[in-house]
């Protein structure tokens, strides 16, 4: 009864269908992160990510000239160092600087965005008394920078940083 | 033998008049499409003129010019949809009724939708082809805008006296408890001062900087790059300032202008595309929007961005 004509026939359907099914599958697997929709030039490389978490932010700065943008973070002493306009760095306190040089949104004409990472600074506060830590690392690849010539200049601009204003509620 | 072909063919011919007949009738539930007054038309240089009448006037103007075939139902119950929409997003007819600085910004977005291709809709240049702007029709109009945004003008004494005059209010109001709530019904929330960053923007045309911030989960989000589509309680905060320039062209945050807030929730907030919009401005956060639909602006402007999950800003993972 069951016919060579039969068998090709139910054979092609079972093909249409295996072949609808799997377009099906290859579509809805297809990568929904869509890591276009991140800036990844401007993000930090995986061994310095988390760096900034539990800091609040202090200020952006735009340098018009260098075509740079940075971000402060600084921890809870620094916002409180900060509002009594102390410029001397305060016990347990710490700060990051990140700058970015800039580039253009793809989204908005007229927008400017941070573009490749320039560099990750940390300022932090060791032990008692005056004592403090300063790091920089630099480029994509985040190398710690050993030229320590020009780190009392950056050490000063960090300190003499303002808070942004934000609504008081 | 004769009998079932008329049969067959009364099976065609039947409907077939049916449906002409209908075709016909509703021929007479046309819509209105009216020309309502010019008020006041956009003021920009000719070749300007020329681009935005050809390929954005039959929909955000009071000057529609129908081809023959827009008027036939039911194209033309699209058609008067579409005109309606978006004569009531954006009309150079009525430009008059906008303040210098929102018609300067609606102008600024709408090329940025032309260069998004968001706009013209491509369903209308389908059937219009003549609409359609060319690579140098768009380079005309980047050009126009571009002379259009804000050069800072260095150790400006108004924006540096803004500044320290909202810094010193601070300093002395006394802290509201009222949370301010926009006519969509979103809350304030304070908190996004707290909140990790998303990113920061300048923009030239208005002459402004932001800091983007994001809630937990939205920085979670974007360090697990699972942001297409966002996770719903994922909230993004853009903080607005004015920016203050020294002589040496470094610039930092003038006065605070605003915080917009979008908050994700693909079922509750299913008629705005998923996200809960709303604006507080000034440090005194006066919620924007006079009625609930002021929405509509936001997802207009958003549009462009659906493939992004209407979001503009490009997560920086940090």
């Amino acid at each position: 009864m069951y016919s060579h004509f039969q068998y090709v026939n139910n054979m092609k359907t079972i093909l249409y269908f295996t072949g609808i099914i799997s377009l099906f599958f290859l579509f809805s697997c297809s990568d929904k992160t869509n890591e276009n929709a991140l800036n990844k030039d401007a993000s930090l490389p995986d061994a310095m990510l988390d760096k900034v978490s539990g800091l609040q932010v202090i200020n952006s700065s735009i340098n018009k000239k260098k075509h740079t943008t940075s971000l402060l973070y600084g921890n809870q002493k620094t916002v409180e160092r900060l509002k009594s306009n102390e410029l001397n760095l305060q016990k347990g306190e710490k700060l990051i600087w990140i700058t970015w040089h800039q580039k253009s949104d793809p989204n908005w004409i007229g927008a400017i965005i941070p573009g490749k990472l320039l560099s990750l600074e940390i300022l932090e506060s060791v032990g008692e008394k005056d004592a403090f830590n300063y790091q920089k690392f630099e480029g994509n690849k985040m190398e710690l920078q050993k030229d320590t010539l020009g780190n009392a200049h950056r050490i000063k601009q960090l300190l003499n940083q303002k808070k942004a204003n934000v609504p008081q509620l | 033998m004769k009998k079932p072909k008329i049969y067959k063919r009364k099976v065609i011919v039947i409907p077939v008049i049916i449906l002409l007949l209908i075709f016909a009738g509703i021929q007479f539930i046309r819509p209105v499409i009216t020309n309502p007054p010019v008020t006041g038309n956009l003021k920009v240089p000719h070749e300007v003129q020329t681009i935005l009448r050809n390929s954005c006037y039959d929909c955000h103007s009071n000057e529609t010019n129908l081809a023959w075939y827009d008027k036939i139902v039911p194209v033309s119950w699209l058609v008067a949809q579409h005109i309606k929409e978006g004569r009531s997003g954006l009309n150079f007819s009525e430009w008059d009724k906008l303040s210098a600085a929102d018609q300067k910004a609606k102008l600024w977005e709408s090329v940025n939708q032309v260069s998004q291709g968001a706009m013209p809709l491509q369903s209308y240049t389908l059937a219009h082809p003549q609409a359609k702007l060319s690579q140098k029709d768009l380079k005309v109009l980047e050009n126009y805008i571009w002379g259009l945004r804000v050069n800072n003008k260095p150790q400006d004494t108004a924006k540096i006296k803004a500044l320290n005059n909202q810094t010193e209010e601070l300093k002395k109001v006394e802290k509201s408890v009222k949370i301010p709530k926009t006519p969509n019904g979103i809350a304030y929330i304070a908190d996004y001062k707290n909140w990790g960053v998303v990113s920061t923007t300048q923009r030239l045309d208005n002459g402004t900087m932001r800091i983007i911030y994001g809630n937990d989960i939205a920085i979670k989000a974007i360090k697990d790059k699972k942001i297409n589509p966002w996770p719903d309680g994922a909230i993004l905060a853009k903080a607005a300032y004015e920016e203050v320039e020294d002589e040496d062209g470094n610039i930092s945050q003038g006065a605070f202008k605003q915080v917009e807030f979008m908050a994700k929730d693909h079922i509750k907030y299913k008629k705005t595309n998923g996200w809960g919009f709303s604006r507080f401005k000034t440090t005194e956060l006066i919620p924007y929007g006079k009625r609930a639909d002021f929405v509509i602006e936001c997802m207009n402007c958003h549009k462009p961005m659906e493939k992004n999950d209407y979001v503009f800003t490009l997560p920086i993972r940090q």
